[in-house]
């Protein structure tokens, strides 16, 4: 048994160790939080068209996003009703059906059992084929980003957004919408799932350390960071952490980020041109934010940078591995020079052969294998920079610290873990909508 | 597709100890060099990988190619910098790359002065303790040779095998 309770520490800012290493957290996990919580699926972008699909994983259960007849999307757990093969072997594609390759039952775009070879002959009439159709999971979309969610109690995907929306809009709406470019790019990492998740949500204190070298070598706005040569100003960004941990760290008008000479003066126009139409189509107070750098988590598993221009879901495969997707994430109204500077400039820090991305996995890996040592995975994690300065953001309703450096997305993104450990519904899990800024604020 | 014709043994030869030469180079660390010397300004470096698609399909309209790197000469120049700097911990202590270069195959290229250089590879990366691993991937070069007699490269595509990245990233020379 599991003591949740002992986990994480909100009020004074720190979490076990083991909760990178445990295998039986690891099994809670997968039950309470990616078995409850909206988990990143695919954009509009990538199935188009009637009959596009792409195969990608909730937690560790495969499934397949499809493009309907009448234009919604619809996802299946990839698994045959049969006798349990594989049912879609490609990663993406244009389908009028799924032909199981075992005994070839077949599924059409809906995920029903159409046909069945022999089926007169060998069953007569005892198969149930309405009742045999490939396991649908519930999805629903934002901005025209797909989230798919196993609990059908669940909160709507924009209920469990919130608040966070604020932030997302500016950049998934703003200039008329935005757009992934994909394939994924896909790796294995031997971490756990979280040591990426929060470093996205939240840490801007490694920036110029553990990536000294490549701000050094890159420029940008950022490149002012390298080797904790200066600290950001007073003033210079702030920190969110949202009701269901959902968290961004801003650093103003560095949105060019990594991106120096040409290219850096190409997006640093399209963000000074852009900003009064974010103010007109949002509101002034969005469009502050927009040209800045976002380093961003979605609870729980998918990240992304805005700026560097990468969006990612890390997806478990056991306590201490992860399966990472990758993709360039671009402004719909870019112009294509623009788009393809962007796409280079996320491929050179973020891909897979990413400067940045090598640089930060070395410590995901070492943070999660130390914990194989009993006396090392006894320890506690400290996230108290900034305590006890954060207090809520007027305009958005989310918890702000204000400084761009600190850890106030950490704490958000562990109280919301916790919370959904313990929860034994999501009926609970909303009785607290009211109080979840208490502990954070430590009232 | 359209035949190539094959180079004479002798260029054969000397092309092969160019890619010996470089993949030394690499291995001794000596990227500035290799930039400097081995390469030309109009690069273009590519490593891609493949989405996994059924055969049949010409249906769907999304790209098929993955891209782990697209370089141009300026781009490898900051990531040699990035080596340069004295701040690169994630090669400190050094990382030992070792690439089995097989299967060369040299042909004339469009341009005359230029050869088209197929070869498979399997590089060796060892870092930290414990971390081994293996890439497996085919390059498809163009070598030119340049006013000064010598061979440099022009474009490199990295063909890798793998659908996903096995060995934590491409952030090596492929
Ligand atoms: S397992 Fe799919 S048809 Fe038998
Ligand atoms: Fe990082």
């Amino acid at each position: 048994m599991v003591d949740v309770n002992s986990l994480v520490d909100v009020k004074n800012g720190t979490q076990a160790k083991r909760i990178f290493w445990d295998a039986d957290i690891y099994k809670l996990e997968l039950e309470q939080i990616f078995g409850r919580c909206w988990l990143f699926l695919t954009h509009d972008s990538i199935i188009p068209n009637v009959g596009d699909f792409t195969v990608t994983f909730m937690g560790e259960d495969e499934v397949v996003v499809v493009r309907q007849r009448d234009g919604s999307v619809k996802a299946f757990l990839n698994y045959c009703t049969h006798r349990g093969a594989r049912v879609v072997n490609a990663e993406a594609g244009n389908a009028r059906g799924f032909t199981c390759t075992y005994h070839g039952w077949a599924f059409g775009l809906d995920g029903a059992l159409e046909s069945v070879p022999f089926e007169k002959e060998v069953y007569g009439n005892v198969l149930k084929k309405d009742t045999l159709g490939m396991k649908e999971v519930r999805v629903e979309s934002y901005k025209g980003f797909w989230y798919g969610n196993f609990d059908q109690k669940a909160s709507s995907l924009a209920d469990y957004l919130g608040d966070y929306r604020w932030f997302l809009d500016i950049w998934m709406e703003g200039t008329g919408g935005a757009e992934l470019i994909g394939p994924p790019a896909r790796s294995i990492l031997k971490c756990n799932w979280k040591t990426p998740v929060e470093n996205f949500v939240g840490d801007a204190y490694h920036v110029g350390w553990t990536h000294a070298a490549s701000l050094k070598a890159l420029g940008g706005p950022l490149g002012v960071l390298a080797g904790n040569q200066n600290l950001p100003p007073e003033g210079a960004g702030v920190q969110i952490t949202s009701r269901h941990g959902h968290g961004v760290g801003i650093l103003f008008n560095a949105g060019p980020a990594l991106m120096a000479g040409e290219e850096g003066a190409m997006a640093a126009k399209w963000y000074a041109e852009n900003q009064p139409k974010v103010a007109k189509h949002l509101s002034e107070a969005q469009a502050k934010y927009y040209g800045s750098h976002f380093n961003a988590s979605i609870f729980p598993n998918n990240s992304y940078l805005w700026g560097t221009n990468t969006f990612k879901v890390w997806h478990p495969r056991g306590p201490n591995q992860i399966e990472v997707f990758t993709w360039a994430i671009v402004e719909k109204n870019m112009p294509q020079e623009l788009k393809d500077a962007v796409r280079r400039s996320m491929l050179r820090t973020f891909g897979t052969a990413g400067m940045l991305e090598s640089d930060d996995s070395d410590n995901m890996e070492s943070m999660t294998n130390l914990n194989r040592g009993p006396h090392i995975a006894a320890g506690v994690l400290n996230s108290q920079m900034g305590l006890g300065n954060e207090h809520e953001d007027p305009e958005s309703g989310n918890i702000i610290g204000p400084s761009a450096i600190g850890e106030t997305s950490y704490r958000g993104f562990y109280r919301a873990y916790q919370e959904f450990l313990m929860a034994k519904d999501w009926d609970e899990l909303r009785a607290n909508d009211g109080k979840w800024k208490n502990e954070l604020l430590n009232r | 597709m359209e035949e190539l014709n094959p180079v004479s043994h002798e260029i054969y030869i000397e092309v092969q100890q160019a890619l010996f030469k470089e993949t030394r180079m690499l291995r001794e660390e000596r990227w500035r060099e290799w930039l400097e010397t081995m390469v030309e300004k109009d690069i273009v470096y590519l490593a891609i990988v493949s989405q996994l698609r059924y055969r049949k399909d010409n249906r769907y309209t999304g790209a098929k190619d993955v891209p782990s790197l697209d370089e141009n000469w300026a781009g490898l120049d900051r990531r040699v910098a990035q080596m340069e700097s004295g701040l690169q911990w994630t090669t400190d202590p050094a990382e030992r790359i070792r690439h089995f270069i097989t299967n060369l195959e040299v042909f004339e290229g469009k341009n005359p002065n230029e050869y088209i250089v197929y070869s498979n590879c399997q590089t060796v990366r060892n870092r930290r303790v414990y971390e081994e691993m293996t890439y497996c991937y085919g390059r498809n070069d163009v070598w030119r040779r340049c006013a000064d007699g010598k061979l440099r490269l022009c474009r490199r595509e990295v063909d890798v095998d793998e659908r996903f990245v096995s060995g934590k990233n491409h952030n090596f020379p492929m």
